[in-house]
This record gives C-alpha cells, structure tokens and sequence, in this order.
C-alpha cells in the first residue's frame, strides 16, 4: 500500500451485519483519487452505511477499510478523529448547528481546529460561502434558510478545511430542479477547483451519471456492478439493467423476502 | 449579547444557590464556627434517663450553655452516664448544683436543668455534678396517682 | 395469535435481559468516555455557562414557585395538628427538616427530571435525528466531549444548588405562612429551627441532592444519546428520562435516607 496510489478509499472485503440482516457480504470497493464516484442502489440497499463505514462511524464485522495508508477499523477513538479531519460529509439533511448562525457553523471547523486569528477566519469563511453562493446568508440561523440553501451552507462547512475526501449523502434527495442543478454543478466544480476525491451516495440515477467519472451499483449485500456511466449503459447484466431502466420487478425483487403467500393465506388457523 | 446576559443569569444562579447554602448552614441550622474549641467536659449520673438524647440541651436559669454529646450506662454502679459539653465561659458551676432532666412542656423534648449550688468549689473540665434528679416518667407518676386514689377510696370506706 | 411456546419465551425473556445489561453497558460507556480524559474542543468553559444557563437558570421558575408553595403548605398543615397540643412553635422545626432532609432533596430532582431532564434528552435525541452528532464526528470534534459532557457538569452544579434554593425559599415561605399569618412567635420558630436542625440534616440533604443530580443528568444525556433517531423514539426517550429519572430518584431516597438516618 503507497499513499499515492490511485485509490484514495479501499474498502477489502468488507462483511456487515444490522443485527441478523447481512447488508454487505465481502464487498470490495475502491474509490479513484480526484475523482467523482458515484455509488447508487435501491432505497435501503445499505448506501449511507458505506458512507459511515468509510468514515470508521460504523465499524465492519469484517474485512479492511484503508484511507491514507491507515486501516480504519484498527484505530483508537482519538486517531480516528484525526483522520476525519481529511473528510468532509455532507449530511442528508444537512446537519448544521441550530443553535449557531450560517457564520458560525461555517467557522465551527476552524475555530475547533485551527488558532486561526479572528480576521482570517472570517475571510476563510467568507470565500467557502462564496463558492456556495450564499455570502449574503451570513447571519441567518438555519432555521430560516430552505433545505437546498441547508446544504450549501453545510456544504461550505464541510470544505472550511479543505479535505482530501468529500462525500454526500443523497444530496439531490427533495430538492427542486433548480436548487438540484445548483448542487451538481457546485459538486463537479468543487471536485475540479479543489482536486478534491468526492463519493456521491445517491438513487438520483441521471444526475449522479451526469456528474461521475466512476459509478458503482450496490443492492442485495453486493457490488451489482461497477464502471463508468457509459459502460454501465451498455451493461448485460440484468441486476444493472433493472435499476438503470428502472422497472418495478426483476432480479431485484418487487417483494420483500417473506414464506410463500399461499401458505401465509391458507397454511394457518 | 446574547452570550452576555447568559453569562450575567449564569452568574445570578450559583451566587443564589451559594448564598441559600450559607443561608441553610448559619440561619436554619444555627452553625457557629469553632462551637467545639471554647466547652469543657462534664459528667451527671442519673438513676433513669428517659427520654434524654444526645445533642439535648444544658440550661442554667433557663439559658442554653451546653450540650448534651453522649449518653452510656456506667457498668459499676447501674446508672446512666450523661456526657455534656459546656461553654467555656460558664466555669463557675458549683460542686453541689443539681441538674435535673426536666420536659419542655408537657409532651416536649427533655433537657437538663442546673441549678446553683452555694459550694465555694466549681465544677472542672472531666468533673463530675453528683446532685443529680432523674427523668420525670410519666407512667410512674401515673401508676402513683392511682394508688393513691385507689388507697383514698378504701380508707373511705371505713 | 401466533402460538408462543415456552422455550420461545424464555428467550425473549434473556433477549429482554440482554438488551437491558447491553443499555447498562453502553451508559457507563458514555459516562467514562465524557468525562474521562481532556476536553476536545477547547472551549469547556463557554460550552458549561451555555448549558448551566438552560438547565439551571431556565429551572430557576418552577423551583421557586414550587418551593414556596410547598413549603407554606407544610406550614400551614403542621400547625393545624401542633396547634392541638399547644407546641404551635415546632412548626418551624417541622418546616425546616422535612424540606432539609426530604421534600427539597426529592422534589427540586422530581422537578428537575421534568423541566431540564426531558429537555436534554429531547434536546440531544434531536441532535442525532438531524445527523449534528454525526457531523461533529465527522469534522473531527467528540461529541461525548462537546455535546455530552458540558450537559453532564451542568446538570450536576445545578440540581444541588436549585434544591438548596427551594428548601431557602420553602423555609421562608413556611415562616411568612407560620409567622405573619397564624401569629406564631418570630422568635420561637427560628430558635426551635435552629435548635433541632442540625449541620449534619444540611449537608446530608446536599448529599442526597448530588446523588440525584448525578443520577437524572445521566440518565437524561444517555436517552437522547441512546434514543431511535426518529421523532418517535424522541418521544419514547423524553418520557423513559422522567420515567425513569423519578423512580431512580424515590427509590435512592429510601435508600440514603436508610443509611443517614436509618440507625438514630
């Protein structure tokens, strides 16, 4: 393993369990440094649990999770917090501080880490939301801002000290066409103009395909498939094909595992 | 500003609460720094106590000036040992005064009661008060009472 | 109904078990690893006025209404029975060790589970349902460090200090009742107080009152740190804090009260 391979994320064989259900059976995973990669599948396919198994807030029943030459799973508490200073998540709903303003959650990684002085936290600040757009929001609370506008303030706070690593959470999840465009363009931008490595989780199929470089389909505890946007299209394998077109029943059933229905009707008194 | 007035409401709080402390300790609980330094020790046989409980107080013409902080049986003589403390500025109490365990009021808490002797001698730190009147028990006084109504009753009918 | 058998009810029984030693387990987990070690973030001291203001500050109302409500009505029931035996004075003896030693103690903790206990589980339950915990891990601060334990140190100054403020308070509204209303002598009242309260009924109610702090805070912060991340597990949370706060309570106030007071 050398730092600068071109993997900045390698998951290995990577098995975990919620309670009795298996959500990943041996799965390997390896993300492209600088890269967007998008990872897709079905609602309740396990996306956002490989975000947090990335991030070491869950850990595998088995198997490797390498970032930075460091095997996550291996760490103590105090280490892994210093690694997750190289990653950036943006939260589904965004997660800001409610009790702080848009300033002082864009400034909370800063002044938790850094003995920046007070000026040029400010301007640091000033330029993350600058690129989100949202400069003029400064002294909103997030409770008066709307959930597209949530995400690009969270966004700039995930970016406050410039992270190797940035992944988002179904960020196009109940947003309107426009707010929806804006955060593809921001993530494609932010990706170039900071040579960032992005793991974009979503089910959005269009958008996640508009912005990827490398795209890889989960469902069913495995890796359906793995490629870029374009290979996937022309892909035969009939799991890939169900989800890309979309159609309700197929090799990803349309029933949730149950006993046979006749003998769940008839079989009992 | 806002972290301002936090601060000031903060600020109220624990010098409210400290000062209720203080309050509870001085006001309610009647504490004096340093009571232990300025009593001396002494001792009173009694044939009952009781009734009697430690920290009782010691009084002289009515006026607390001591405590009472221990009671046990004298295993020689069978009698019941009150160990008092008494302010150090009352060091004149004669040898031959009484102290008696007298009731505040009728059903109230016991106390000891000194009352002056003439001896020229005073009581020292570890002495001894010998005079001594035990507790008033009621069902004695009672049982007394109807003995005597009962004798009354049969001379009557002679 | 599906048919139970006995063997199947066993195991729900241990799995019942289980769960409840795991619950133990994981709370001592985030006892230790709040309070243990340095703080994270740096800025302990701002984070700790924060929290004592919304736990301590914010229960200031109700803990002075309720103290002085409570203690007139001691007042005001004790003299109705001493008056009968002519001792009317003792009520502020009466007034003085039932807030000292009990009601100040037990109900300022019953009250607190209500007002600042539900309010932090709801509050931390919430921080995890919008993911604010999560993202505090993520930008690389603990938030046992930063969330947790400021609520744990709050918790355990104010109660303490909140129950000495309601046994003041009582004290003072039992002698207004005592005193300027049933003309019960100044004097009296405060000399048979100071009389038969003693140093000790003071600091074992302070003692009592810490145990409590202790135990509500920490069972307050670990249902929301603990809880479904949903608005109903919240709920569920927020009523198990006072449920379980109140009866943690009243069951270790028989407790010490058996120790301190058990063998006079």
């Amino acid at each position: 393993m050398n730092t600068d391979s071109e993997y900045a994320v390698e998951l290995k064989g990577i098995t975990f369990k919620r309670g009795e259900r298996t959500i990943y059976e041996n799965v390997d995973i390896r993300i492209p440094r600088g890269k967007v990669t998008g990872i897709m599948g079905p609602s309740g396919s396990g996306k956002t649990t490989l975000l947090r198994l990335i991030a070491a807030q869950l850990r595998p029943e088995k198997g490797e999770v390498w970032v930075n030459n460091l095997n996550l799973p291996t760490l103590s508490r105090s280490d892994l917090f210093n690694v997750r200073k190289q990653m950036g998540v943006l939260f589904q709903s965004g997660a800001l501080f409610t009790d702080l303003d848009v300033f002082e959650n864009v400034a909370f990684p800063l002044r938790v880490h850094t003995k920046l002085p007070e000026e040029m936290i400010r301007d640091i600040v000033l330029m993350k939301l600058q690129a989100v757009g949202l400069r003029g929001a400064i002294e909103l609370m997030p409770d008066e801002l709307s959930g597209g506008m949530k995400r690009r303030v969270a966004l700039a706070r995930a970016i406050a000290l410039d992270p190797q690593i940035l992944m988002y959470d179904e960020p196009f999840v109940g947003q309107d066409p426009i707010a929806m465009g804006v955060l593809v363009r921001l993530i494609r931008l932010l990706n170039n103009a900071l040579g960032l490595t992005s793991i974009v989780v979503s089910h959005d199929l269009a958008e996640t395909a508009s912005i990827a470089d490398y795209l890889y389909i989960v469902g069913d505890t495995q890796v359906l498939g793995q490629g870029t946007p374009a290979e996937l299209k022309e892909s035969s394998d009939p799991r890939v094909l169900q989800f890309i077109k979309g159609t309700p029943d197929g090799p990803v059933p349309f029933h949730f595992a149950a006993p046979s229905y006749s003998e769940d009707l008839l079989g009992r008194r | 500003m806002q972290t301002r007035t936090q601060e000031i409401g903060v600020g109220l709080f624990l010098l409210a609460g400290l000062l209720a402390l203080l309050l509870l300790a001085l006001r309610v609980s009647g504490l004096t720094i340093g009571e232990q330094k300025d009593t001396y020790k002494s001792y009173a046989y009694f044939d009952n106590i009781a009734g009697l409980t430690v920290r009782a107080k010691v009084t002289m013409s009515g006026v607390t000036i001591g405590r009472v902080t221990a009671i046990d049986l004298d295993r020689d003589s069978y009698r019941g040992r009150v160990t008092m403390q008494i302010d150090r500025q009352v060091d004149n109490i004669p040898v031959d005064s009484t102290a008696s365990i007298l009731t505040a009021g009728l059903l109230g808490e016991k106390y000891i009661g000194i009352s002056v002797g003439g001896d020229e001698e005073v009581v020292k730190d570890g002495g001894t008060i010998r005079d001594t009147q035990s507790s008033l028990v009621l069902e004695d006084l009672i049982g007394k009472f109807l003995l005597n109504t009962v004798n009354k009753d049969s001379s009557d009918d002679k | 109904m599906r048919h139970v058998s006995l063997l199947e009810r066993i195991r729900l029984l241990g799995r019942a078990g289980l769960d409840v030693l795991a619950a133990a387990g994981r709370s001592v987990l985030l006892l230790l690893q709040s309070l243990l070690g340095r703080s994270g973030a740096g800025r302990g001291g701002q984070l700790l006025v924060k929290q004592l203001y919304s736990v301590g500050v914010l229960s200031l109302p109700i803990i002075l209404v309720s103290g002085l409500f409570i203690g007139m009505v001691i007042a005001l029931q004790g003299y109705n029975i001493l008056v009968t035996y002519g001792s009317e004075q003792a009520v502020g003896q009466m007034v003085a060790l039932t807030l000292l030693r009990e009601l100040g103690p037990v109900v300022s903790a019953l009250l607190f589970a209500g007002r600042a206990g539900s309010a932090l589980t709801a509050e931390i339950g919430n921080m995890k349902s919008t993911e604010q915990l999560s993202s505090l891990e993520m930008i690389g601060v603990d938030p046992l460090k930063y969330i947790v334990a400021p609520r744990l140190w709050a918790g355990f100054i104010s109660l303490p200090l909140l129950s000495a403020i309601f046994s003041v308070v009582g004290i003072w509204g039992g002698a207004m009742v005592a005193v300027d209303w049933l003309g019960v002598y100044d004097g009296s009242f405060w000399s048979t107080m100071q009389n038969s309260v003693q140093m000790a009924d003071v600091i074992n109610g302070m003692i009592k009152s810490l145990v409590f702090a202790f135990v509500v805070t920490w069972i307050a912060v670990f249902q929301g740190y603990d809880c479904d991340a949903t608005s109903e597990g919240i709920s569920r949370a927020t009523t198990r804090t006072v449920v379980y706060a109140s009866l943690a309570v009243l069951g270790l106030d028989f407790l010490l009260t058996a120790l301190m007071f058990g063998d006079i």
